[in-house]
């Protein structure tokens, strides 16, 4: 079981460094599309933060993947876990960057649409497998 | 029902039966044929005992090393899952990466709330279908 996790592991690092190389190209088109010469009033140490963010934000979301090819964690703990890590980097990167205002209001509507989007996943998740095993059990019967 | 044997040294042993349905008969030279077939030694402490492939539940990996669970209790054996897997043929499942499970012995499928699909056997036990293995369960039960 440890030599396993070892090897998604390796995934999760091999995967988010090859996310992360979009990370700068994000963070640039980001800033790209956002700013224009006459109101370019960023400094240096902000283009640097926002680059670092994308691209951590990128090997996250590319490493994460790695938890749905993990087979002895379930769907929902899979899915509950891969959201709560994009949650947590996701919500850090907005609000070390400012890119959401650092207000409750905003934080707790963020919040709720990923819970959201998570509920609707596991909705998914557990129709999809409810079918299966019926019409498994159905064949069982013939 | 007729019997026809045939004795021939050059050819490969096979059984066929032909019949217009599938009945007590049928299984009893089916279970007959499988318990001949396949002979596995199950090891236990310093015990050693044979195995037949209709008296196998679940071929199982644990620890790097490969059990059988049956009536009696589980033994170690010492082939690979792989190996196992050959040998055993059409009449067991791979549900996941580690284990194999004996068709006639699936009680029902479930699901957890999780969402992931379980497997359960006549005698009490359960395993998880790996979301790899959904496919071909569904293949092996006929499902397309």
């Amino acid at each position: 079981m440890k030599q396993q996790m070892n090897v998604y592991v390796k995934q999760f690092l091999t995967f988010g460094a090859c996310f992360a190389g979009l990370g700068p190209i994000i963070g640039g088109y980001l800033l790209w599309m956002t700013l224009s010469p006459a109101n370019l009033t960023i400094r240096g140490g902000q283009v640097f933060l926002a680059i670092v963010s994308t691209y951590i934000i990128a090997f996250v979301h590319g490493g994460t993947i790695v938890f749905h090819r993990i087979e002895h964690w379930s769907p929902f703990k899979a899915a509950a876990l891969q959201l709560l890590c994009l949650y947590a980097v996701y919500m850090g990167a907005y609000l070390v960057n400012r890119w959401m205002p650092l207000d409750w209001k905003a934080v707790l509507i963020t919040t709720v649409l990923f819970v959201l989007a998570y509920a609707v996943i596991w909705i998914v998740i557990y129709t999809i497998t409810k079918h299966v095993t019926k019409k498994l059990n159905k064949k069982l019967d013939e | 029902m007729k019997l026809r044997l045939f004795i021939n040294k050059d050819e490969d042993e096979h059984i066929e039966i032909h019949a217009r349905e599938r009945n007590e008969l049928v299984e009893q030279i089916e279970t007959l044929v499988n318990n001949y077939a396949v002979n596995l030694n199950g090891y236990k402490e310093n015990e050693i005992v044979p195995l037949t492939k209709n008296g196998i539940y679940r071929v199982f990996v644990e620890d790097n090393k490969v059990y059988a669970s049956t009536a009696d209790g589980t033994y170690q054996l010492k082939l690979r899952l792989y190996q196992l897997e050959e040998m055993l043929g059409d009449t067991f499942l791979k549900i996941n990466q580690s284990a194999l499970v004996n068709k006639r012995h699936i009680k029902k499928f479930s699901s957890s709330w999780g969402g992931s699909l379980l497997v359960e056997l006549t005698n009490g036990e359960t395993d998880y279908i790996s979301r790899r293995q959904t496919k071909y369960v569904m293949e092996r039960m006929g499902i397309k």
